[in-house]
């Protein structure tokens, strides 16, 4: 109920603000899971090296 | 990009991309498929053994994602799923395809990369099998659709297990059967108290297809093959009496239940407290079942 007295339509600044915030917060988790796929990726090849199957 | 235009369109939250993995079907997934691994009498590097998890979890992420993105329109009339990226408009469809066919492939190439072809193979057989033969083929055909697209989910133990040995055995096989046969008392325990929400889909569940009572009477006979796959592990030398024990306790509750379930008729208004306790019950059976297994192994 007082959503509806407070929800007033977003004006076009505000969109665009919204549109820059999601895609910094998108740019932000991807580069955490790109890092922390380096990570694995050399994790991975140390315990294959040290199994003796580096292939 | 147009910074002044009303047409702006949003892109979709992080989180709905985390939503489109349907991360609570994943929890019983990873651990199914975590206990297929350390079950196995091979062991294997914890790097890499979290490396296979991690892909059965992104696998089973994607096969949930091209699911939805498929399934929007019956998402939308169902209360229960209504609130998806989806349904809701916070998401529009191909991002969701390109998400759900990228991870699926980021995932088998891992698999691939960092486990062996075994495990590779049957991940992607499971993530093929759900979005195709379940998804796209059965389950707006045929009330069998959950019986047979049960499959797909019966995979990750045996994933597991190839992840660690490089082969399947009869014991992932019995894993296996043991989730493929749950799958239909699960689901139509669930089907029995939302049948208005399939039936309005027009989804063909078994109780909106067959009535209530064939339903109840197909998930008294579901569980008597379940229960003996459960229980087959122990007499067959695949594992010991603590397995044995548990399983027998856990598989004599369900069974108790489901017959419960199986001779009941529901009355107007129906408040459906024995269906809902089997499908909660049932999700329970398959984590205690499963983490018996691996309690046994250590064990052993």
């Amino acid at each position: 109920m007082t959503d509806d007295l407070i929800k007033t339509p977003p004006t076009p600044i505000d969109e665009a603000e919204l549109v820059r915030a999601r895609q910094r917060s998108r740019a932000v988790v991807m580069a955490v899971l790109l890092g922390l796929f380096v990570v694995l990726v050399f994790a991975i090849s140390i315990v294959k090296i040290q199994l003796g199957h580096g292939g | 990009m147009s910074t002044a235009s009303a047409t702006v369109t949003l892109p979709a939250d992080w989180r709905d991309f985390l939503a489109l993995t349907k991360p609570r079907v994943m929890t019983l997934v990873v651990f199914t498929g975590l206990c297929g691994m350390l079950a196995a009498p091979v062991p294997i590097h914890p790097i890499l053994g979290f490396t296979a998890i991690l892909c059965i979890a992104l696998g089973a992420g994607a096969a949930g994602a091209l699911n939805q993105w498929y399934e929007a329109d019956l998402d939308a009339k169902m209360k229960r799923t209504a609130k998806r990226p989806l349904p809701a408009g916070r998401m529009d469809r191909q991002s969701a395809l390109h998400f759900g066919v990228g991870l699926a492939g980021f995932s088998l190439a891992l698999m691939y990369f960092a486990i062996n072809l075994a495990a590779t193979l049957i991940l992607a057989a499971s993530i093929l099998f759900y979005v195709f033969v379940y998804t796209i083929w059965l389950k707006r055909r045929t009330p069998q659709n959950i019986v047979i697209g049960g499959a797909a989910g019966a995979f990750p133990p045996m994933i597991g297990w190839a992840a660690a040995t490089g082969d399947v055995s009869t014991m992932p096989m019995l894993l296996f059967a043991l989730i493929f046969l749950w799958t239909p008392p699960h689901f139509w325990a669930l089907a029995l108290f939302v049948k208005t929400d399939y039936a309005n889909a027009g989804v063909p569940m078994l109780p909106v297809v067959a009535g209530e009572r064939t339903t109840r009477i197909q998930i008294g006979l579901y569980t008597l093959p379940m229960i003996l796959c459960a229980a087959a592990p122990w007499p067959l030398g695949y594992t010991g009496a603590i397995y044995g024990i548990i399983a027998a306790v856990m598989s004599g509750l369900f069974l108790a239940m489901a017959v419960q379930v199986a001779i009941r008729r529901s009355e107007p208004d129906d408040a459906m407290v024995p269906e809902k306790r089997l499908f909660k019950f049932s999700i329970l059976y398959l984590f205690i079942v499963f983490g018996a297994l691996v309690v046994d192994r250590w064990f052993a």
